[in-house]
């Protein structure tokens, strides 16, 4: 037993396994009193754990601003890399829809489209500025030895990356060979494909994500530098949000005036605006920006918490 | 004993429900769980009990005590004692107001 209580410490940051890991371990079997831990009492514990989590990085509780302000901007880099995802979804989901909109009706419909991929090329042209700014102090990092502290992290990303990168190579010589009724639908074993590779390239961006927020957490960052990652977080904040708003009014127009488009069927045929693609990928940017928002309201605790300190007006 | 689903509950933050008890003495985290019950009808999980422990020593609340490593007693600091009495006397100043005023509507404390 004392195995399975040990895996469940895992739950909880290094740091802090260090400190309290042996005595805590102590207490869970105390309080088991040599019963097996039941499945409440392991996810009560995960739970703690990954709570601890949030304190130890400073996505909750109370922590310094400067902490704040730093997982603030990392919350906000890993939403924009849910809104990739949501983003490339809603994109995929949306291909050739102005043939499906009537003329009169397109205008409107084009410019939500149009407002989502600009918020998306701004949010995705501010994520890079925020690398490009701590670039410098990444360079820092590598030559004082932090290499290999993310060596795992970018060697998983790079071989997930590589792997997806051949699957869509494979699946797009594959789609040149089959009609657009096969690659939409009509063959089982493509969509199949399809499905894999998405996952792989989610897999990917989820691992990128991972190696960033890894370093970023490894790296020393001045103050400075903080405050500015969390000024350009706050903008990626606000191009999450207008993405968001856009697709839902892009998805709520064409429901209006082409309905028949989400479900693939001939023009003017009744139809549900209601597809699982839509709802999927509206879901990860609605999931996305919460995270996003969270992460804006932790960099704005930062200045309230100096603002009570007296630290600034 | 005021009921379960109450919405006016007795104070039960583990924060200070745990000073309360190690106003007492020292105690290990087991110990702690089983005073607090006792003389508070409140069961905190391992993971409550420990998240407050670990933010009640980041404050310079508690502290450990030398001994054994796996059941480590924990004591109250002087700053400990400081924001329990400070607590304390905010709420004996509410409870003050609420005894005056229920005796004002013929409910006697």
């Amino acid at each position: 037993m004392s195995g399975s209580l040990e895996r469940l410490l895992r739950w909880y940051p290094r740091a802090w396994r260090e400190r309290y890991g042996e005595e805590f371990l102590a207490l869970l079997e105390d309080e088991l009193a040599g019963a097996a831990p039941g499945p409440s009492f392991r996810l009560r514990v995960a739970l703690s754990g990954l709570r601890e989590r949030g304190h130890a990085s400073g996505v909750v509780g109370a922590a310094t601003a400067e902490a704040r302000r730093r997982a603030g901007a990392l919350l906000v880099l890993v939403a924009w890399a849910g809104m990739v995802v949501g983003g490339v979804g809603l994109a995929k989901t949306a291909e050739h829809f102005a043939n499906a909109v009537p003329v009169a009706s397109r205008t409107g419909v084009q410019l939500a489209y149009d407002v989502a991929v600009l918020a998306g090329a701004a949010g995705t042209f501010l994520v890079g500025l925020g690398a490009l700014v701590v670039a410098p102090s990444f360079v820092r990092f590598v030559r004082r030895g932090g290499w290999p502290r993310i060596v795992p992290a970018l060697r998983r990303a790079f071989v997930a990356s590589a792997a997806s990168a051949v699957a869509t190579a494979g699946l797009a010589e594959w789609a040149h060979h089959l009609s657009t009724a096969q690659r939409n639908g009509g063959d089982t074993l493509y969509g199949v494909a399809f499905l894999v590779v998405a996952v792989l390239a989610v897999l990917a961006i989820a691992l990128w994500t991972t190696s960033a927020v890894t370093t970023v957490a490894a790296m020393d960052l001045s103050p400075r530098l903080v405050r500015v990652e969390a000024r350009l977080a706050g903008a990626v904040g606000a191009a999450a949000a207008l993405l968001t708003a856009s697709a839902l009014v892009w998805w709520i127009e064409v429901g209006r005036v082409a309905p028949w488009f989400f479900q693939g069927v001939a023009r003017g045929v009744p139809a549900s605006p209601w597809s699982a693609p839509m709802v999927l990928s509206t879901s990860v940017l609605a999931a996305s920006l919460a995270v996003a928002l969270w992460g804006v309201s932790r960099i704005a605790s930062a200045r309230r918490l100096e603002r009570s300190l007296g630290l600034v007006r | 004993m005021v009921a379960p689903n109450s919405p006016l509950r007795r104070p039960n933050d583990p924060p200070l429900l745990l000073l309360t008890s190690l106003a007492s003495g020292p105690k290990h985290g087991y110990a702690l769980s089983k005073d607090v019950e006792e003389f508070a009808g409140v069961t905190l999980s391992p993971g409550t009990l420990y998240g407050a422990l670990t933010r009640l020593e980041e404050q310079g609340l508690i502290e450990p005590v030398d001994g054994d490593a796996r059941r480590r007693p924990y004591r109250i600091t002087a700053s400990g004692v400081a924001a329990l009495r400070e607590v304390t006397n905010e709420m004996r100043r509410l409870t003050r107001v609420s005894v005056a005023r229920l005796r004002l509507v013929g409910g006697v404390a």
